[in-house]
């Protein structure tokens, strides 16, 4: 009550100093215009302070420059978004276009390993914790070997994790559909622009869309009306290598992959 | 890998050996009926390293500006399932909306799968499992992969494989194999810089070329891979990719040819003088003293093989030691194709003016046919710079 209080007493000064300013530079009075200045950015201090006290709760905004959100979880929130499996890429340009945010995507491996790690850490010591989510590559769907530069939430089914030869169109047009309508979503506010670009760049690899500009309405349609031709087959391609790899895995290599070892220089031999 | 012939080999020496690539056999086509080039393609010399050793002078390197805009549009362009790619090529290419079914075979993409494997094996592992791929085509087209990125192929230049890397294979199920490259220039108002556009269609030629050897090789025509290329790149100022499709079917024939020729490289090397070899490369930082006895050594060791000086050598490392050379010997050949054209069988600049002012006499039928045409332009020449004075 009284930090309000002291708000409208420094408000009215900061306006009463400014209408001093204005008389004193139109008069031509050089010192006096000097001292009000130095008054005024006093107190616009002050009050800057005195509001930010009041709001001490409300979450800063993220520059593009420095995040302060760890890159495990910029990378897990765009993978929610996307709802499938994403390149590096797409994730940067997701977190980009929706939060404002840069992603250093030369670190994803390292995250992938970091992530690999702890849940086998998690694994050995009973009792310990584990996360509730893990960042997993999606893997191939004939050998089950991460795919490069492509990441997967291990929370999805693992059907969902596996790249079919139509899975990369297939997703790609999901992640549009799911994007598009997140610009809906945040239309008025200052991700609207961004988001609108990067849905229409997407889009305009979809029949029916025009190259530039395209509404996200228009997008969805096309996406899903190409998703009827190809996501059938691709259903039915990644659950029956998904039941595949069930019969054939562990719970490590569901996740995580495997490698393939070559026994000779001409066969390619057993999965680790 | 290598069975290079004896005197490839023994040519060469303890000189830096370069594995070749598409851009290299394309360069065959440059200079046609070079032997020097030939000779020294097949025997796989690093011709940059040759090049800047005996000019004395560091090789023009791309900038790497350059190369890392080529990189990005590239990555651009295949980015997100290849999704510029896929509607290139439905509406260049005709593929139907189901066929998107997408491979990489990059270098990258397979040591997720292969760790540990590198080099020459990675190479072999990549062509072996292009072939799989190519097999699943003719047996299985609708379950066959449509768009295949960074397979790779190989092909036999004078008994040295070069293994190629297509950026992105194109193949719709009622139709054939397209060869589909990615270059970063610019198509600035519908037109591309002709130079760029033509070593594009040479190179992109090499490997429409080693996938029908490999068709042949697994029993099929070789028209099953077209000939009609698709080329992707910039439009305009922006990154923004367009296509162009382009029938090169007379490239290939020519490259056809041309290797046809290339066995006759130990035939070239044969016929000249026994123990001729390149030198040992000087180790970096090596004396000056020592850059010039080797630049001496290593030009001695190319004279005996006959250069074809011509207006495409332009692009070859060893450009400026022939252009020197020609003018040395004050060839007509260094005045360009056209005039060593009009010379015909007078190679020699003095021989061609003697010709042209009447000082000498034709010696057979040819030379006399040439002499009539010089005197014409010499003609013509006094003609246009006496109206001057």
């Amino acid at each position: 009550m009284e930090r309000a209080q002291e708000l409208i007493e420094v408000v009215t000064a900061l306006r009463m100093a400014n209408d001093a300013l204005l008389v004193a530079t139109t008069s031509g009075d050089v010192a006096e215009a000097t001292r009000l200045l130095r008054d005024v950015a006093a107190l616009e201090r002050r009050r800057n302070r005195l509001v930010h006290k009041s709001n001490a709760d409300a979450i800063p905004v993220a520059t593009s420059y420095e995040s302060s959100i760890p890159l495990r979880d910029q990378v897990i929130r765009a993978l929610q978004l996307t709802g499938r499996p994403s390149s590096a890429r797409l994730v940067s340009d997701v977190t980009k276009s929706r939060w404002a945010e840069r992603v250093d995507t030369a670190k994803l491996s390292y995250l992938r390993r970091d992530e690999a790690r702890s849940w086998r850490k998690s694994r050995e010591v009973a009792g310990r914790y584990a996360r509730d989510v893990y960042v997993v590559p999606a893997l191939t769907y004939d050998r089950f070997t991460p795919v490069r530069g492509t990441v997967a939430l291990s929370t999805w089914p693992v059907s969902l994790r596996l790249i079919a030869p139509l899975s990369p169109r297939v997703d790609m047009l999901h992640s549009t559909v799911a994007l598009a309508q997140e610009a809906t979503a945040v239309a008025g506010t200052s991700y609207e622009a961004p988001m609108m670009r990067l849905v229409a760049r997407l889009g305009a690899t979809i029949p029916g869309v025009k190259p530039f500009g395209a509404k996200p309405e228009l997008v969805i349609d096309a996406a899903r009306s190409e998703l009827k031709e190809i996501e059938k087959t691709d259903e039915l391609e990644r659950s029956e290598a998904a039941e595949r790899g069930h019969g054939q895995l562990d719970a490590e290599a569901l996740l995580f992959g495997t490698q393939i070892r070559m026994v000779t220089s001409s066969a390619a031999g057993e999965s680790r | 890998m290598t069975n290079t012939s004896g005197p490839l080999e023994s040519f060469r020496g303890e000189f830096p050996r370069q594995p070749l690539n598409a851009r290299r056999v394309a360069g065959a086509l440059e200079a046609p009926g070079c032997q020097r080039r030939t000779a020294l393609d097949a025997a796989a010399v690093n011709l940059d390293k040759l090049g800047s050793l005996i000019s004395n002078s560091p090789k023009d390197r791309q900038s790497p500006f350059a190369i890392t805009r080529g990189n990005q549009f590239e990555q651009q362009v295949v980015a997100n399932g290849m999704a510029e790619i896929v509607s290139l090529a439905r509406r260049h290419l005709g593929l139907l909306i189901p066929e998107v079914r997408q491979h990489d075979l990059s270098a990258a993409a397979l040591r997720e799968a292969y760790p540990g494997v590198t080099g020459t094996r990675m190479n072999e592992l990549r062509e072996r499992l292009t072939r799989q791929r190519a097999e699943e085509m003719l047996t299985d087209p609708a379950q066959a992969y449509n768009l295949i990125r960074h397979a790779m192929t190989r092909l036999d230049f004078g008994g040295e494989i070069v293994y190629l890397e297509q950026d992105v294979l194109a193949f719709a199920v009622d139709g054939r194999i397209h060869v589909v490259e990615i270059k970063s220039y610019p198509r600035i108002d519908g037109r591309a810089d002709p130079r760029k556009a033509s070593a594009t269609v040479r190179q992109t030629a090499v490997y429409v070329l080693s996938l029908q050897h490999l068709m042949v090789e697994i029993g099929a025509p070789p028209d099953v891979v077209s000939t009609t290329t698709m080329i992707v790149l910039p439009e305009n100022l922006f990154f923004r990719p367009i296509a162009v499709t382009i029938d090169i079917d007379m490239y290939v024939r020519r490259l056809r040819r041309q290797l046809a020729s290339v066995p006759r490289a130990a035939e070239i090397l044969d016929a000249i003088p026994v123990g001729t070899r390149l030198p040992a490369h000087p180790a970096d930082g090596a004396g000056a003293d020592e850059l010039t006895a080797a630049a001496a050594a290593a030009r001695e060791a190319l004279a005996p093989l006959p250069p074809r000086f011509t207006d495409g050598c332009v692009s070859c490392p060893l450009f400026h030691h022939c252009r020197d050379e020609a003018e040395f010997h004050r060839s007509t050949a260094r005045l360009g194709s056209a005039v060593a054209g009009a010379c015909g069988n007078v190679t020699d600049i003095a021989a061609a003016l003697a010709l042209a002012e009447g000082r000498r006499a034709p010696a057979d039928a040819s030379e006399a046919a040439v002499a009539a045409t010089l005197a014409r332009g010499a003609a013509a020449a006094r003609f246009a710079t006496g109206g001057l004075t």
